[in-house]
């Protein structure tokens, strides 16, 4: 067994791995029941599957430079798409992005204001009921249809 | 035909209805954070694509398109991500306009 058929089946391998982890994660993105949980299948799709699918290709590719370019590029992915899921998921709860049904706890319940999904997107501010909040604290509406499901009853 | 091109088309075959599903999610994602998530994972897709046409064709420029891919995307999510955390498109719309500075 020489170097070229092994540096074959190590590529063929980590396309395939790449590749089945990658279709999962879309399987995720499309089926799972909420945003935070999407973004967590998006997210290994980023790492694992991108970054398996570049180093083997890499690695079928052969050369010095193919490999070194797909290091760089697995170390760029590494370093960045924690912290685009980091602000993604808290874009998303700030937002307002719906919680699923079978939401076990949340951790955020009291400390962040959580406006409610459907009065947030894209409604000037001029035609909604209410304007500018008259004591210049927060405008968001805690008690009314705005507030966080409360998941004790 | 060897491993690797075997390898190599096995996993377009697998890539390529991963792409309609997460088009799917972005077309049909009940908030904004739902499809800004559905564009970052679908610029990883292009990436994986990427790399499969360098194993396919032999030419090591198409890892490059995909790590500039990579770093593109990831500062589009993050200023998505603002953008959605400041809740509005254009200035005077912000309900929350009219709070002291520094609180949330």
């Amino acid at each position: 067994m020489n170097w070229e058929s092994v540096r074959e089946i190590v590529a063929a391998f980590f396309i395939l791995g790449g590749a089945f982890v990658t279709f999962s994660a879309a399987l995720g993105v499309a089926r799972f029941p909420d945003a935070f949980t999407r973004m967590h299948a998006a997210t290994k799709a980023g790492v694992v599957g991108a970054g398996s699918l570049m180093l083997g290709c890499s690695l079928a590719v052969g050369t010095w430079p193919a490999v070194l370019s797909a290091l760089v590029g697995v170390f760029f992915l590494v370093s960045t798409v924690a912290l685009s899921a980091h602000a993604l998921g808290r874009a998303a709860y700030l937002s307002g992005a719906p919680l699923a049904e079978n939401t076990v706890a949340n951790a955020l319940e009291n400390v962040y204001p959580r406006p409610s999904h459907d009065r947030l997107l894209g409604v000037p501010a001029a035609i909604l009921p209410e304007t500018a909040p008259s004591d210049g604290a927060c405008a968001v509406d805690m008690e009314g249809a705005g507030a966080p499901r409360d998941m004790r009853t | 035909m060897n491993i690797v091109m075997w390898a190599t088309i096995i996993a377009a075959l697998l890539l390529i209805p991963a792409v309609a599903l997460v088009a799917w999610r972005m077309l049909a994602g009940p908030s904004s954070a739902d499809r800004v998530i559905a564009t970052d994972m679908l610029g990883l897709l292009g990436i994986s694509l990427a790399s499969l046409a360098t194993a396919y064709t032999g030419y090591t420029a198409y890892l490059d398109i995909g790590v500039g891919v990579a770093l593109i995307s990831f500062l589009g999510a993050v200023a998505f991500a603002s953008l959605l955390e400041r809740g509005q498109l254009l200035p005077g719309t912000d309900r929350r306009a009219h709070q002291p500075d520094g609180e949330q």
